[in-house]
Parts: structure tokens; sequence; C-alpha cells
């Protein structure tokens, strides 16, 4: 027989069991959609979290305190006092290893002008701290060291809050009330977007530290510490020096727990890795038993329909078709339903990653491997289990095949 | 409905090689612990272009003999030349290729295929075959179901025709590919008097016509007087073997029959 008689003998075959055809196609389709939507969304959430841990600047370490070990009294992270803008300064003593350092604080502020308000966060820094973070202008300059110094109320403020305030970024110059005190506009930030956890970048207000700390927070304590190392292979140099540097200024006696931790971008890294490996795998799961249900969905349908099909295998034996021949277009049907199957699942999976890349205001990208994964699984179920029966029947006599029961 | 069988003189024995020739030809299935013989040694040599009878009662091997000689199963024992050949020592796939060419079988439940088109149930030989152009193909099915007497019903699946229609297309999938020799193991089984006779009268014309061997299994004297020869099968062998002295002609029977609402 030759190739396009079996062509149309598979057509069809096909075209007269459209349900059995159709339902085996949907197992594929269902199996290699869930995978690839899943894998998809698992490796976007840690693209995502890397792009934003990379955004944090670069090489920079963060010094917090560390709550879990103050006196065993246990405190809300962040709300110790153990560090000091005193420990702050004396840092960029800590090594040649260290390149800058600024303290941090928060507060949450409502923000006047124009008649407009609006809630935002505001930071207190050193001006350095525009270099560690990366974060740059497009109008205006930071604050200074001179401003810092002075407590002068100035701010730069991020596309947001200037938005929201005076329906425009073009706002150097301007002054706005933050709480009561009046502040004067010199920078605004570069648009940074949302971030992974649908927080808006630009919605803050940086100020000098001691502005900040003194005028709208009266306190001492700072709640963390931006440093950054001269080079990325110098940030180990660096970590040891801060650790040794705040353990003399905390009088640690040896062998006491640090009172403080110092977080690299490294290790911020390295545990939202973990997190996100365990999620993928999570995700993968899922997609693992969607696969193997769509499996044994396919499974079922061709078993099922062994009995007709080996009497159907019998009639065309007698009438002169080899073993060849029968085994030919069950395997061919078998790879139409599964390729057709595989393509509409990619199509479906791909659609899912899009759906939650909106939803998420991420980037999702499907990866050619979770494709080539879904479809290799799938297919060969398909595959095998039309064609096992098949190459059974095909070895029969056809009045045993004609038979069957 | 039928054109009227134009029936030449029964072709006479002819001293050529048998088309069907068979020695002690055995078949016995094991169940278990009991063997069932369900043919203990059949002789038989079938001329060329013989409409043969095959007799007998319920269980006697007639199937099973069929079944041999159609290729479909193989004997236990026995030698069986088909057309001179040799057939025990064909491969599957040579096998494969005498049922598809020299040979047509047509069973009492018709055995077409389901959701399929009585035109594709005809053509599907010919597709096996290979080597035909979709035009000559359509020539072919289309002459094979006019001299069933169904050229207007090759769009008609399975379920939309009668039992009879349903036995004259398995019949025209058998005669498709120009066999030699066409088996028939109770063509008329399922069907009414009337539509029995129709059915032998294409067998007599397609065994005069064309000089296609026939070899058709029956319960019934009526069908067998059709016959050039009639063979009695008990027991798993063959007791009888006649010559017809008085053969039928299924058209003229036709004719005779009364027409019941027509
Ligand atoms: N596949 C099989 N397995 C076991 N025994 C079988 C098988 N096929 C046939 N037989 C037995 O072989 C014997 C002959 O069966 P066969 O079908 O040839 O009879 P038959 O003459 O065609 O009968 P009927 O007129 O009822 O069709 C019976 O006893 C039957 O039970
Ligand atoms: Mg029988």
């Amino acid at each position: 027989m030759n190739l396009f008689n079996l062509l149309k003998i598979t057509y069809r075959s096909l075209g007269k069991n459209k349900t059995r055809a159709f339902l085996t196609m949907l197992g594929i389709v269902i199996g290699v959609g869930a995978v690839i939507a899943m894998l998809a969304i698992g490796n976007g959430t840690r693209q995502n979290i890397q792009q934003q841990i990379a955004g944090l600047g670069t090489n920079v370490i963060i010094v917090t305190p560390d709550a879990t070990n103050q006196g065993g009294v246990r405190q809300e992270v962040g709300g110790a006092v153990t560090l000091t803008q005193a420990d702050a300064d004396a840092l960029p003593g800590a090594g040649p290893a260290v390149r800058y350092a600024s303290p941090l604080v928060r507060a949450t502020v409502q923000v006047l002008a124009a008649g407009h308000n609006w809630r935002t966060t505001a930071y207190g820094a050193y001006p350095s701290y525009f270099d560690i973070r990366d974060l740059a202008l497009q109008a205006g300059t930071r604050f200074t060291t001179r401003d810092e110094q002075v407590a002068a109320k100035v701010c730069v403020v991020g596309p947001t809050v200037a938005t929201a305030l005076f329906g425009t970024t073009d706002v150097v110059g301007q002054q706005v009330r933050v709480g009561s005190i009046p502040f004067r506009i010199v920078g605004v930030l570069v648009a940074k977007g949302q971030s992974g956890a649908g927080q808006d970048q630009d919605d803050q207000l940086l100020a000098p530290f001691s502005t900040v700390q003194k005028r709208l927070l009266a306190g001492t304590s700072v709640r963390a510490i931006l440093l950054s190392a001269q080079t990325e292979a110098r940030i180990p140099e660096a970590t040891a020096g801060i650790s040794q540097r705040l353990r003399q200024r905390h009088r640690l006696a040896p062998g006491a727990p640090d009172d403080f931790a110092v977080h690299t971008q490294t290790d911020i890294s390295n545990a939202a890795g973990s997190v996100t490996g365990a999620l993928t795998v999570l995700l993968a799961s899922i997609a693992g038993i969607s696969l193997l249900v769509g499996g044994i969905g396919i499974m079922n349908i061709m078993l099922v329909s062994v009995t007709e099909r080996t009497r159907e295998i019998g009639i065309r034996l007698a009438i002169g078709a080899t073993g060849t021949d029968v085994l030919l277009q069950f395997l061919l049907e078998a790879v139409v339903l599964s390729v057709a199957g595989g393509v509409l699942g990619i199509g479906l999976g791909w659609g899912l990653a899009r759906v939650a890349a909106h939803a998420l205001h991420w980037e999702i990208t499907v990866s050619p491997s979770s494709v080539g994964l879904a479809f290799a699984f799938s297919s060969a179920i398909g595959v095998f289990f039309g064609w096992y029966p098949a190459r059974k029947a095909a070895h029969m006599n056809p009045i045993d095949a004609l038979h069957y029961e | 409905m039928l054109p009227a069988p134009t029936l030449a003189a029964a072709p006479p024995a002819s001293p050529a090689r048998p088309m069907v020739q068979l020695h002690g030809i055995t078949k016995t299935y094991q169940m278990g612990d009991v063997t069932v013989r369900a043919l203990r040694g059949i002789d038989l040599d079938v001329p060329p272009g013989q409409l043969l009878a095959i007799m007998g009662a319920s269980g006697s091997g007639k199937s099973t003999l069929m079944n041999i000689i159609g290729c479909l199963d193989v004997a236990t024992s026995g030698e069986y030349l088909l057309d001179g050949q040799n057939v025990e020592r064909l491969s599957r796939d040579q096998l494969a290729g005498l049922r598809n060419r020299q040979l047509g079988f047509v069973f009492q439940s018709y055995n077409l295929m389901a959701r399929t088109s009585a035109f594709d149930n005809v053509e599907l030989p010919l597709l096996y075959a290979g080597g035909r152009s979709a035009t000559e193909r359509r020539t072919r099915v289309l002459a094979a179901l006019a001299a069933v007497g169904l050229a207007d019903r090759a769009a008609s699946l399975p379920n939309q025709l009668s039992g009879g229609q349903q036995q004259r297309v398995a019949i025209a999938r058998a005669l498709i590919n120009d066999p030699v020799l066409i088996l028939a193991d109770e063509p008329t089984g399922n069907l009414d008097s009337r539509t029995s006779v129709e059915v032998m009268g294409i067998f007599q014309r397609l065994n005069a016509e064309r000089g296609i061997t026939v070899i058709v299994v029956t319960h019934e004297e009526d069908i067998a007087s059709f016959a050039d020869r009639t063979l009695v099968f008990r027991d798993g062998l063959a007791v009888a073997d006649t010559l017809a002295t008085a053969k039928r002609d299924a058209g003229q029977v036709l004719a005779a029959l009364p027409v019941v609402g027509k």
C-alpha cells in the first residue's frame, strides 16, 4: 500500500470516530497546557523576584537589627534599637572593601500640595543612598551632604507622588507639606514601575536622613544600614569587616551572638531562590498530575475501544490489509491526534501564561523545554496506547480478531 | 430490481488444475482439557469456475473450513493448494496479498466498516492493493456497486441500508479486486427468502459471467439448489458430495416469485 492511500485510510478513520479522537486530544491538550502554563508561571515568578533583588542596587549589603537576640526578649523585626546613625557612620571605617554606607529610616506620611493629598512612604538616607540603590533622577538633583548636615527641608519624589499631587512630573522647585512641615522638591526619580509584590516603586519620597529622623520621626534608631562593596568580589571581605566593626561597637563578648544581621544581595537571592524553587516544584507537581490525569484519560479511551477496534482490524485483515498496513494506520492516527492535541495544548498553555502575566504584571515566558517535555510525554502516552492494542490485533489471525470479545 | 442473470451453461468441470485442493485438512481447538476436533481430515478438489454449496449441521466444521480456504485461519495439519500454490509456505504478508487480490470473503454478519459509506467500504480493498489512481478506483467501485444493483446507494452508510443491501455491499467489496475465488459463509443466513434468491442470483452471475469460483455455506436445501455441486458435512468430515442434476437459475426463480409490496 502506498503512503497516500494510508493517509486516506487514516483520515477516514479519524473522521468517523470524532468523539474518540476529540477525547484523546482533550487529554493531551489538558496535560500539555497545564505543564506549560504552570512551568511558565513558576519561572516567571523566579525571574521576577530575581529581577527585583537585582533592582536593590549593585553589590548591596544590608544590615538590620536582629530582634531575636535582644536580651531574650523577642521584638518586632525593625523595631529594635540596636542600630544607630553612629554605627552607620563608623562602617566606612570597616575596611577598604566598603564603598558607601547610609543609615535608613522610614515613615508613613501624608503629603499635601496644591490642594491635593497623598499618602506615601518617606525614606531618610544619606545622598550616597542614590548610589547604593542605583536610583536615577529624571529631573533636578539629589539632596546634598550639606542638606544632610543642616536637616534641610528638601526632598526627591517618585513620579507617582508627583503626578498625584501636581498632575505632572515637572515639579522640581515646588513646595509640598509633609505632615505640617513644608519641603521643597529638588528632584524627581525615574519611573521604575510596579514591583513583583504589586508595590508601586515610584510611590515614595526621599529626604535627608537627619531631616526625616528629627523632623518627622524624632527617634534615634535606624531601620537599616545600607552599604555597597567596591566590587562584587569584595562583598565577603566587606561583610566580614562590617560584622567585626559592629561587634566591637556593640561590645559583644566573644562567642555572644550578633545583635544585627548582615544580608548580601547573594544571600537574599539564594533565600528567594529556594522559596521560588519550592514554588516551581509545587506548580510542576500540579502540572505533572494534570499530565497524568490526561494520560489516564487517553489510556481509557484507547482501551475502551479495543474490542471495537480489534474487530475493525479483523475486517481490515480479512480484506487484505497486512499487519504493517494496520500498524502504520494506527500509529499515524495516534501521532496525528497527539500532535494536534499537543499543538492545541501549547496554545492553551501559552494563553494561560499570558493571562497570568497580564493579571500579575509580570513578564512570563514559556520555556521551550517545558513545551518539549509536555509534548513528548503526552505524545508518548497517546502513541503507546493507540499503538499497543493495534499491535496485538495486527498479529492475530484475522478470524480471531474478527471474533474478538 | 436486479437485471435478470444471463446464465450460461454451468462451466464444465475443467481438466485444468483445481482452484482449491485440500488434502487431509484437520483443525483442532484445544480448550483447557477439551480437544475440539472441528475438522477431521478433509480431501477436496474444487475445479475453477464451480459454484459449490457446503451444507451440514451446526458445529459440523463448515465455517472452520471456509476460514482455512479463505486464508483467515490456518489448518492444524494437511495440505492446501490455492490455484496451485501451497498456502502453508506463504508469509503473513503474502497471505494478506492473497486475501486482497485472489479471494473475496462474504460473511453472514456482513462485517462492513461502521459509519463508513458503501462507496468507502467497497473501495477499501483497492486502497490496500495500491497502484490505482483515484479516478480508476472510482470507476471500479461504481461498477462493482452497479453489479450488485446498488449504483444509487454509494453514499449510504451501513445503518441506512437493509440487510440484503448491506450483504450486497459486502459482495461488491469482495469482488472489487477481481478475485478468482469468492467464499460466502451463510451469506443468506440473515435474509428473507426473496432477498436470499437475489443474493444467490448475484453469485450465479459472477460465476457464469466472470468465471469466478464460488463456495457458499448454507443451511437451506433451496439455496444449495442454485449450486453446481453440494458437499455435506458431519462432525468435521465431508460425508456426501453430489453434482447437481437440476441446478436452478436464480433469475428465473426470482421472476416467478410473487412480488410483495412492490
Ligand atoms: N475459536 C474456536 N475455539 C474453540 N472451538 C471452536 C472455535 N471455532 C470453532 N470451534 C468449534 O469447532 C466446531 C466447528 O465449528 P464451525 O464454526 O466450523 O461450525 P459450523 O459448521 O460453521 O456451524 P454453524 O452452522 O453453526 O455455523 C464447533 O464444535 C465449534 O465449537
Ligand atoms: Mg458457521
